[in-house]
């Protein structure tokens, strides 16, 4: 006789992925914007902001934990974490 | 009185047994509660653990130091530092798809979904703030799935990037399982002195918090009520497959004449 695990309770685990195709496109456009644009020094635009807007009105729909929802909900919040003495 | 009597009577006098609870509660380090907490942090090590294969040591000398203190919070700090050859901008973009490439995605298997909650561009310095949501399967102990409620563990990355001065900045906080651990993962890319244009430099310092003792001993005995209450249904478990097996001996032994 042996403790049996638990299979149950895989389904949380999927929150946020009926927004996965519009993540998708969200960071394509991202790092595109990041690799040519931003780190070239062309950061006076922002760009992707219908992506953006799109993926960011399905989590809001989708993203259960309320602890994340803080966060989503916490919009142009500056976080800077602390700095790692050089 | 039948084989098949004499079973159901031992089923009912194991029901009325009562299982002793364990008082006396001590942190060695083959205790349940010293295994479960080694594994909550390395579980949040995992999150972001840039540095594959030294968290569970760090894991194991840190909690053999700090059960021997009494200190209402824990913490503990750890630094490294790696050096990547090659230039800034390509570490970091490759720090933002770190989760997304179809390869690391299969060695990371146990990150389930990497979401952006909010981000912020400074247009006028050239800062990006960015604050992401990291979601991580945690297949465990099935008493830790009692307790938390839950497989998967949340945790908040926040990310300063500066294009002006190059550097990049993020920090990994764990947002389940905070009553009992904090783990906080703070990681900075920066051009390397000796070779700014060519090669980059990465410090990293993870810091864990243990919530007091008192906590500890009260979700100790949580996880002491939740295995004797899970050996009792597994106990009831094994009784009804015995019960079956006993019905089938006993049919087959009635109709081939032979008695079991």
């Amino acid at each position: 006789m042996g403790f049996i695990r638990d299979k149950r309770n895989s389904s949380s685990s999927t929150t946020t992925s009926p927004c996965a195709d519009l993540r998708a496109a969200y960071n394509n456009c991202f790092n595109k914007w990041y690799s040519d644009k931003f780190l070239k020094g062309h950061w006076d635009k922002e760009e992707c902001v219908s992506e953006w807007d799109k993926y960011r009105d399905c989590l809001s729909k989708h993203l259960e934990d309320k602890n994340l929802s803080r966060f989503l909900e916490a919009e142009g919040v500056k976080r800077i974490p602390a700095p790692i003495a050089k | 009185m039948s084989v098949n009597g004499v079973i159901t009577e031992t089923v009912i006098e194991h029901r009325t047994t009562q299982f002793p609870k364990i008082k006396r509660f001590s942190f060695s380090s083959n205790s349940p509660l010293f295994r479960f907490l080694s594994y909550l942090i390395s579980l949040l090590f995992r999150t972001g653990f840039r540095f594959p294969g030294q968290g569970a040591f760090i894991l194991i000398s840190f909690l053999r130091d700090s059960f021997g203190q009494t200190q209402a919070t824990m913490v503990k700090a750890y630094s490294q530092e790696h050096t990547y050859k090659h230039p800034w901008e390509r570490v970091t973009s490759a720090s933002w798809r770190k989760f997304a490439d179809p390869e690391n995605k299969r060695i990371l298997s146990h990150i389930l979904e990497v979401d952006t909650l909010n981000h912020n561009l400074d247009s006028k310095s050239g800062k990006l703030y960015t604050t992401r949501a990291i979601t991580i399967h945690a297949p465990g102990p099935w008493f830790l799935r009692k307790i938390v409620g839950q497989d998967i563990c949340h945790c908040v990355e926040s990310t300063v990037v500066d294009a002006k001065t190059r550097s990049m900045q993020l920090a990994t906080k764990n947002i389940s399982l905070q009553k009992y651990v904090e783990v906080e993962e703070k990681i900075r890319y920066d051009p390397h002195p000796e070779n700014p244009n060519e090669w980059t430099i990465c410090r990293q310092e993870t810091s864990i918090r243990i919530k007091p003792l008192s906590t500890l001993a009260s979700m100790a005995e949580k996880i002491e009520q939740k295995c004797v209450d899970k050996f009792q249904q597994n106990s009831a478990k094994g009784r009804e497959v015995m019960e079956r097996m006993c019905k089938y001996l006993e049919a087959e032994s009635s109709s081939r004449g032979i008695s079991v």
